[in-house]
């Protein structure tokens, strides 16, 4: 069983781009926490 | 033209497996590239040949498929209704459908082609369902009576291909004709072979 009606155009279709997956965030740096000094406060005077 | 030539198209669903529908062929999972199986001539040297029929072939409109699975003589259980993507070299055949050098599967559906509903616009059995509302009938109450046996072999077939399973009625309730490419009108005609009627079509 094919098609009935004639060709009627010929084209040229590049080839998909293949499914992409969405790309993942690069993990941040993690930020070390600043010494509390011991007996005093963080913040700075 | 950039984009792929999306189609529907007939398999047979037998053995696990989804053969083509008019020639001796097993559809492999991703690209599918056409060669013609001619038969007391010598074969195309590129497929689709210009005064063959050889090619990869689906066409636009979703009743032309309901129409041949109609008509054909074999067991309707193992019909399978989907869509393609056709690229390479694509002959259009007008208003019918195209025959491509490659294809891949995109979509399958759970609906028997088949028996799909002929419902003329204004039958009682329509359901209304406007678009816009995101709550899509359940599968079981698009295909009442579906043969386990048929849905446990689409589910794995759809696995295989790694490509999704629905039901037309779905499909078009979620928009995915619409982001797979499929045309207003087409949509609209899967929607009347699944028994919805979209805003736009109009009561005689």
């Amino acid at each position: 069983m094919g098609l009935t009606t004639p060709e009627t155009e010929r084209i040229e279709i590049p080839r998909p781009e293949p499914l992409e997956l969405p790309a993942q965030e690069p993990a941040e740096e993690p930020v070390p926490n600043e010494p509390v000094p011991v007996g005093g406060s963080a913040t700075a005077r | 033209m950039t984009e792929p030539v999306v189609g529907w198209r007939l398999w047979r669903l037998r053995g696990g497996r989804l053969h083509s529908w008019a020639v001796d062929y097993c559809w492999e999972p991703g690209e599918n590239r056409a060669r013609c199986i001619a038969h007391g001539r010598s074969a195309c040297i590129t497929s689709p040949g210009q005064y063959c029929q050889c090619g990869i072939w689906a066409v636009w409109s979703p009743p032309a498929c309901r129409e041949r699975a109609r008509t054909a003589a074999a067991d309707r259980s193992e019909h399978v209704l989907g869509l393609i993507a056709g690229w390479g070299t694509v002959a259009v055949h007008g208003r019918e459908g195209f025959r491509a050098e490659w294809a891949a599967i995109r979509c399958l559906f759970t609906n028997c082609p088949g028996i799909l509903a002929a419902r003329t616009i204004g039958s009682s059995l329509f359901g209304w369902w406007p678009r816009g509302n995101e709550q899509a009938p359940t599968d079981s109450a698009d295909e009442p009576g579906i043969d386990p046996q048929r849905m446990d072999a689409l589910h794995a077939v759809a696995a295989r291909h790694g490509v999704p399973l629905v039901s037309l009625r779905k499909a078009v309730g979620m928009g995915l004709l619409g982001e797979m490419g499929i045309p207003r009108r087409h949509i609209a005609e899967a929607g009347r072979l699944a028994g919805l009627m979209l805003e736009g079509d109009s009561l005689v």
